[in-house]
């Protein structure tokens, strides 16, 4: 019997084996999603970026985890082409440098960011695995979490695929202390380094489920992505009326919050996205009925919650 | 079952199910059961397969304004043309009445709900119609 018994286990535990390595090695989702790409040209359009950026491409690609601090190296890449009449390389640089700044004057937040966080939400991918590439004629920047110092940044990258020299670009400093998608935590930083984000998270999940038990619904489903310092995503579904309040349609919102250090004490700059769905009832809706909730109400739904988390936090954050 | 008798019950049920199917779309969307865009979708292919046998029932029901025309029909049935008459509209109208249920409580997703409707309309859609045409085929005229 033991022989036979060791000819049976030997390739299940080989097998075992090889997925455990495979798990380990593949953090990332399988694939992008099918109408990723859709979707985040039809938010180029809507945020009258178009105007601005042409989309090329979005792909994922096999790395292994060893070269994932190179930009190049990470598993999704968007590919955004900067549109300009200018053929020489610094006015173009400078003209793109421009982009940026109006857009951070305008909007409060900054045009990287808001697009790579943007990138993530529409493919649900973990933000330490996602570059987006801006070309700018010969020129390529590289929009992407920086392992060093945890926060995401612009940085131009050569043609050969490897970081060459991290350039700092003259973008003007945001001028609104609290805009729809900012807000600003008075007070010492936490000893704790995730403190701060544990209470963040905590605080989102208490909304929604008093949200959800004030409407008589049952408790919503929260899919959080792991802890970390200076960052919070967080995932919820099953919600009615929070971001569409005079419909009674499902939500489906992602929330990513990066936590910065500023003289006053914490910045937390919010990047939202939502879907909205039909159906009565408690049972939610398969993930291919869903639609993307306009830009302008999701910034309305964006300074209500972070007004509601400052008011939290001046409360003591019980 | 006398033919006018059948005639009558039949166009009552179809025109009443029309209205009933076409107020369940509109009520379930304004209760949140289906985005504008479902609302529309379904609307433009849920009514025109209603349309085509209730336009049978209206024929004939416009075509019979007294009772004098409607007694021209009182031949006795068989029983199994009662049954089948009887069987396939109301399958029919239960059926579309069902995926809008199931499409709004999401146990089917919209594409299920369109694809499913089309099935329905298919397997029942072809058979009703000739089930219906066998029956207001007859004109009142031809009877006086």
């Amino acid at each position: 019997m033991t022989p036979v018994l060791s000819l049976c286990t030997r390739p299940l535990a080989i097998l075992l084996l090889l997925a455990g390595i495979v798990t380990a090695q593949t953090q990332s989702p399988a694939a992008i999603p099918e109408s990723a790409q859709s979707d985040f040209q039809k938010w180029l359009r809507e945020a009258h970026l178009v105007e601005h950026l042409d989309f090329q491409k979005l792909r994922r690609i096999s790395t292994s985890s060893v070269t994932k601090d190179d930009p190049a190296k990470r598993s999704l890449q968007l590919a955004l082409l900067f549109l300009t009449d200018e053929t020489e390389e610094t006015k173009a640089v400078g003209k793109f440098v421009s982009l940026l700044n109006q857009y951070q004057v305008t909007n409060g937040v900054s045009l990287p960011e808001t697009i790579f966080y943007k990138l993530i939400q529409t493919c649900d991918w973990p933000r330490a695995d996602a570059v987006v590439e801006i070309f700018v004629l010969e020129d390529t920047f590289a929009v992407y979490l920086d392992s060093a110092t945890r926060q995401v940044v612009i940085r131009e990258i050569n043609q050969r695929d490897s970081v060459r020299q991290p350039i700092t670009l003259p973008l003007t400093a945001v001028t609104a202390s609290s805009g729809p998608g900012l807000a600003v935590l008075k007070g010492a930083k936490p000893t704790d380094p995730n403190t701060l984000a544990r209470k963040i998270e905590g605080f989102f999940e208490n909304y929604f489920v008093e949200a959800n038990r004030k409407a008589q619904l049952h408790d919503p489903q929260f899919s959080p992505e792991p802890i970390e310092a200076d960052y919070v995503g967080l995932k919820v579904a099953g919600v009615k009326r929070q971001v569409l309040p005079s419909d009674n349609y499902w939500e489906k919102i992602t929330i990513s919050v990066e936590i910065k250090s500023v003289p006053e004490g914490q910045k937390l700059v919010c990047y939202l996205s939502g879907k909205y769905a039909s159906g009565l009832f408690g049972r939610l809706p398969s993930d291919n009925d869903y639609a993307d909730i306009e830009e302008s109400k999701l910034r309305s739904f964006t300074g209500t919650i972070l007004r509601r988390l400052q008011d939290y936090f001046a409360a003591g954050a019980p | 079952m006398i033919e006018s008798r059948l005639r009558n019950t039949i166009s009552i049920f179809l025109i009443v199910s029309h209205v009933v199917i076409f107020l369940l779309l509109i009520v379930m969307f304004m209760l949140g059961g289906l985005t504008q865009p479902e609302f529309t979708t379904s609307l433009s292919v849920v009514v025109p397969m209603l349309a085509a046998l209730t336009g049978l029932a209206v024929g004939y029901v416009t075509t019979v304004k007294k009772k004098a025309q409607m007694a021209a029909f009182s031949e006795e049935l068989s029983g199994v043309y009662v049954f089948t008459t009887f069987l396939l509209p109301i399958v029919f109208v239960l059926a579309i009445a069902g995926l809008i249920i199931a499409k709004v409580t999401n146990y089917a997703s919209f594409e299920q709900f369109k694809i499913a409707l089309a099935a329905v309309e298919t397997t029942f859609g072809a058979y009703t119609g000739k089930v219906l045409a066998s029956l207001f085929d007859k004109q009142p005229e031809a009877a006086k």
